[in-house]
């Protein structure tokens, strides 16, 4: 059985070609209003879980 | 209007993809009055999520109803994941490498956290549609490799504090003459 081969990362600069630019296809959008009422209904349970918690055991996100 | 300052966040960043640092992310998630004034812009533009941002965003959560109120907050149509294969993370993880190489050589950034550097890394991946980056903590995003486009101030109306972050883009020609300079250092 083949050895696995170790990967080790050399200090290289790599940009993205054509074929890799799978990010690109993202174009501005028109978001409803509905989109930022469900993010502020989360916003809004997230502090009350907070809240919930004594503050000692907050963490660093918290 | 609680956002200061006098450029057009909304104009200035329609269509550009925006990767979000996590102290950004926190930011919006635990105030939603900066998150109704962010809104604009944030969906004028393409916020993006990195996949280790997400992770940052999570971690250290104990509670599950709490991870799963954030996990739903990251779900939201109003961002985008970032993509998350292997043969980018091989390439952007090599990025990050020089870069820490760069940040060392220019005693800049030195104290960037690993998941600054990959997101850092991965800017200078995709270059190619110049994205911007924003984050509160420009020290990490240093002088010698990202131009700051501008900073947002946003005026807490509960108490008035005052919180910036900044958008920040990388300039390919700083970053060469960086490399150029660790050459001659090297060859000196």
């Amino acid at each position: 059985m083949q050895e696995p081969k170790q990967y080790i990362p050399q200090p290289r600069v790599h940009f993205d070609s054509q074929s890799e630019s799978e990010d690109s296809g993202r174009v501005a959008r028109q978001l409803d209003e509905k989109v930022l009422d469900e993010l502020l209904e989360l916003v809004r349970e997230g502090e009350e879980i907070r809240n919930s918690v004594p503050q000692d055991e907050n963490s660093r996100n918290y | 209007m609680k956002i200061l300052g006098t450029i057009n966040c909304e104009a200035f960043l329609t269509g550009k993809d925006l990767y979000l640092d996590n102290d950004f992310l926190n930011f919006i998630y635990k105030n939603a009055d900066a998150l109704k004034d962010c809104y604009p812009f944030l969906s004028s533009a393409c916020p993006i999520l990195d996949p280790l941002i997400t992770f940052e965003f999570v971690r250290t959560i104990f509670l599950k109803k709490e991870i799963e109120v954030r996990r739903k907050f990251l779900s939201n149509s109003l961002f985008y994941p970032a993509t998350n294969h292997q043969q980018h993370f091989l390439k952007i993880q090599e990025n990050a490498l020089q870069l820490s190489q760069i940040y060392a050589h220019k005693k800049q950034g030195t104290h960037a956290s690993m998941i600054d550097l990959l997101l850092a890394a991965r800017v200078i991946f995709f270059r190619s549609k110049n994205p911007y980056l924003i984050t509160g903590n420009k020290s990490d995003f240093p002088i010698c490799v990202f131009n700051t486009l501008d900073t947002i101030h946003w005026e807490n109306p509960q108490n008035g504090n005052v919180v910036s972050f900044c958008i920040l883009e990388f300039d390919k020609s700083k970053f060469e003459l960086c490399l150029q300079e660790i050459q001659s250092a090297n060859s000196s």
